[in-house]
């Protein structure tokens, strides 16, 4: 993989974000609109808003990956752009890595609007290295969250994958605690969440700006470790057998 | 071209998040803050200033070390010095409230309604005692507490039905030794109860007051009194009365007392506020809506408003009240601006802002209203370092945004209030520092009433706060081989309070000093209970004001357990518990019954 074809391709991907914005903008702003209603509009302390700040980053990160992977796969697989694209130089992988680097170039846009709305709007005051690291960590969410998305995509029609990619979205973002705390679940729910990336992801946060204790730190890490190599063998058997 | 705007955009985005988190709020900044040591040497540029007499426009103050040093237009500002730009704004000195009854989170109170200094009229001792050592530290931001200690009076007179240790007088013999005693204690001046004129309660007669008066003369302190008549009012005066601390209004003031009493220099303390309280003419309304004044108000704060007498006294007549202050006032005699908080209708520190309304709608001008809350106080009671904003005096003083000289409700506008030059935090956590633990065994009452860290479980009923309930505890074994033991309480709730209680009560020995406990360890309190079935009341205190978070129980003649969960008791501050009450319900009647195990758990 040439580094220039990589470059190439994820400009490509960038453009397209920009030039049609209709694709990413709604899963950009969803989060930002939501967190701004739970943590500014609704009564909030800058505590709760922090504690929010951690599990709408992680949702952030979600919209982009999931939509920009799962659904735009399945247009272009569709569409013919994937045999086309197989015809090209430019490896597979590639392809995949561009459009997860541009994924990320753009979830970025979304948690910095989302920080500011904390910081500026909401009081959350953290140190200077823990919002480097939050921000990094949550940037990383992009990935596990592209390989869900992925093979949505590669197993989906165009069509489906829109409402799959909905439900897995939707039902990730709230079973998962992004946007209550789990704690107010029942308790069958909550044993539910321990099955979803998103809890876990969310609890990581939590433990990135100290709400939350470092004791389960390292299971949560290795928990979402294998799930990301599930999803990701996943996403590999789909594209294998994906129809062009 | 894309490989260009890949480039740009990754650039792009580590610029933005470079720069967003540079500007995002930083724990590290705050901690800097915190950490740089408070200064009470600034300088305040084009400043209006109202001086304790008169104003002066656009100057500059500069205050050094917790005093005012200069006051000048164009002061240079020496290395180093903090600059406040205070243009259009307007510097009063610190209120001094010459009539209150020191309780509880007073002296915070105060400090957060601008009043940083007060007179207080009668309180514990022990409390004041402790106050009082902190009075001539310039390097901190304490309010300062002056106080009669201990008031005269007669047995079942005015001022023994508060629960507070006195000493009462009984012969005019007697006046000299007791004045010695309360000058020993550290009373700044002394206070009598003089009403004779009525029949419902004994009072001191002339003679005694006579001796009271001349006693404090001699030992060059101020007498002043309460009287509830125009009758007692001129009896005082002709034996030399400094000052009242409470206009009488049963009758519109004679000219020939009006004569007497600017010819001797009287001054009069009107209480306003509790006497439109007892005339069902206050309105707290403006007060607890007030957009400047609500947000600083605490909890008890609040309740005292709201609270009123059921008591009428038809000695204090409000309209009589406003005459007699117009009339004092165009007679050239002193008024100085006292609430008689905490009484019913009052609060600390906030009251003083309705007092000197109500002051200025009786018809004083905004300069005399202000001045009767600084200037004349502090000269009337020789506090020499305070009451003005001149070189030389103690920086205290408000900083209003919006000019009183012709509206005085702007002294509620306020940007900021300093104390010896230290910038007071109008914050109500900020106070609500947490002393220490407590441990988790309230109440096991093996071979006694201790309670833990050296508490001790006493009786407690409304009669301590002028209620006529009443409550008797004690100590008695489950069985006769003595092994272990509860707490049996007698209590009787009678009319008379608006929120009567009769039970017993734990917590620091001297409960008005407000020692706070951090019980967030634990989630819940439990406990056994039996008695005359019925309903009960568990009371957790934050302070040591007004109606406590409360919930209500119901006792059978069995031993029953009980859990309540911290978060059922609302508005209660697990962080700064200072005090548990359990009682009788309010209704009328006798009770009795037994407590055991209290213990704080936790549950999940």
């Amino acid at each position: 993989m040439s580094s220039n074809t990589f470059m190439n391709e994820t400009g490509a991907e960038i453009l397209k974000s920009i030039r049609a914005p209709e694709f990413i903008l709604p899963t950009l702003l969803f989060p930002v609109v939501f967190y701004t209603m739970f943590a500014i509009v609704l009564p909030s302390t800058p505590k709760t808003a922090t504690y929010l700040l951690a599990s709408f980053g992680v949702f952030a990160a979600m919209g982009p990956a999931i939509f920009g992977f799962g659904v735009s796969v399945a247009n272009e697989r569709e569409r013919g752009w994937l045999s086309l694209k197989r015809i090209t130089p430019i490896s597979s992988y590639t392809y995949i890595a561009s459009k997860l680097l541009a994924t990320i170039i753009v979830t970025a846009f979304s948690l910095l609007l989302i920080y500011l709305i904390a910081g500026l709007a909401a009081d959350v005051s953290l140190s200077t290295r823990t919002w480097y690291f939050l921000l990094f960590f949550h940037l990383a969410c992009v990935i596990p969250f592209s390989f869900i998305g992925l093979s949505i995509g590669f197993y989906f029609s165009s069509n489906s994958a829109i409402a799959i990619a909905n439900i897995v979205f939707l039902g990730l973002a709230m079973l998962g605690g992004l946007w209550m705390p789990i704690s107010i679940f029942p308790s069958a729910l909550q044993t539910f969440a321990e099955f979803l990336p998103t809890f876990h992801l969310a609890e990581i946060a939590l433990i990135t700006i100290e709400l939350k204790d470092t004791e389960r730190l390292f299971q949560h890490s290795c928990i979402i470790f294998i799930m990301s190599i599930i999803f990701a063998l996943i996403a590999l058997v789909t594209w294998s057998k994906q129809r062009y | 071209m894309l490989k260009k705007i890949f480039m740009r955009s990754l650039l792009l985005i580590i610029l933005l998040i470079i720069s967003v988190l540079y500007i995002l709020p930083n724990k590290e900044s705050e901690i800097n803050k915190l950490i740089s040591p408070p200064s009470n040497s600034f300088l305040i540029r084009d400043v209006r200033i109202f001086d304790g007499q008169n104003f002066i426009e656009n100057t500059d103050i500069e205050i050094s070390e917790g005093l005012i040093t200069a006051i000048n237009s164009d002061l240079s500002a020496s290395n180093n010095i903090n600059i406040i730009d205070a243009k259009g704004k307007t510097l009063i000195p610190g209120l001094i409230d010459a009539h209150v009854h020191t309780y509880g989170s007073a002296l915070s109170d105060n400090l957060r309604f601008g009043v940083t200094s007060s007179l207080d009229m009668f309180t514990d001792v022990n409390l004041f005692q402790s106050y009082k050592s902190k009075r001539n530290d310039r390097q901190s931001a304490n309010h300062d507490l002056f106080s009669a200690g201990m008031l005269a009076t007669v047995e079942g007179g005015h001022g023994t039905q508060y629960g507070i240790n006195i000493e009462t007088l009984s012969a005019p013999e007697e006046a000299e030794a007791w004045v010695q005693r309360r000058l020993a204690e550290g009373s700044d001046y002394i206070k009598l109860v003089y009403m004779p004129y009525q029949d419902k309660i004994p009072s001191l007669d002339k003679v005694t007051a006579q001796a009271l008066i001349n006693a404090a003369h001699k030992a060059n302190v101020l007498a002043v009194a309460h009287i509830s008549s125009q009758q007692g009012a001129q009896d005082l005066l002709d034996i030399g009365i400094d000052g009242f601390v409470h206009i009488f209004a049963d009758s519109v003031a004679q000219q020939d007392l009006l004569q007497q009493m600017a010819k001797q220099d009287v001054f009069v303390i009107p209480t306003l506020t509790v006497i439109a309280g007892l005339n069902d003419k206050l309105n707290s309304d403006d007060l607890l809506e007030d957009k400047y004044v609500e947000p600083y108000l605490n909890s008890t704060q609040k309740s005292s408003l709201r609270a009123r007498f059921d008591l009428h006294s038809e000695a204090f007549d409000y309209s009589i009240a406003i005459k007699n202050i117009q009339l004092m006032y165009s007679a050239g005699i002193d008024i100085l601006v006292g609430t008689d908080a905490p009484n019913p209708g009052t609060s600390h520190g906030v009251s003083i802002h309705q007092e000197m309304h109500l002051l200025k709608l009786a018809g004083m001008s905004e300069a005399d209203v202000l001045s009767a809350a600084s200037y004349l106080p502090a000269a009337r009671f020789s506090l020499i370092d305070r009451g003005a904003i001149k070189p030389g005096k103690i920086a205290d003083f408000v900083l209003l945004n919006s000019n009183p000289k012709n509206n005085i409700t702007a002294t509620k506008h306020i940007d900021s209030i300093y104390k010896n030059g230290f910038k007071i935090s109008r914050s109500l956590l900020s106070n609500k520092t947490s002393e220490s633990k407590l441990d988790k065994n309230l109440g096991e009452f093996v071979s006694d009433l201790s309670g833990p860290n050296n508490l001790t479980w006493i009786s407690s009923a409304d009669n301590i706060a002028g209620g006529q309930s009443s409550a008797t505890i004690s100590h008695v074994y489950k069985t006769t081989a003595q092994i272990d033991g509860f707490l049996h309480i007698d209590a009787t709730i009678r009319k008379g309070f608006p929120y009567p209680w009769a039970g017993a009560f734990l917590g620091p020995t001297n409960p008005t000093l407000g020692i706070q406990y951090d019980l967030s360890d634990y989630t819940s309190i439990q406990f056994d209970a039996r008695g005359v079935p019925g309903n009960y009341r568990v009371m957790l205190f934050n302070s040591m004001n007004g109606a406590p978070p409360t919930l209500e129980f119901v006792v059978k003649d069995t031993w029953q357990t009980y859990t309540f969960p911290f978060k059922n008791f609302n508005g209660f501050n697990a962080k700064a518990f200072s005090g548990l009450t359990f009682s009788t319900a309010a209704s009328l009647g006798e009770y009795s019954f037994d407590l055991d195990n209290i213990v704080l758990v936790k549950e999940n």
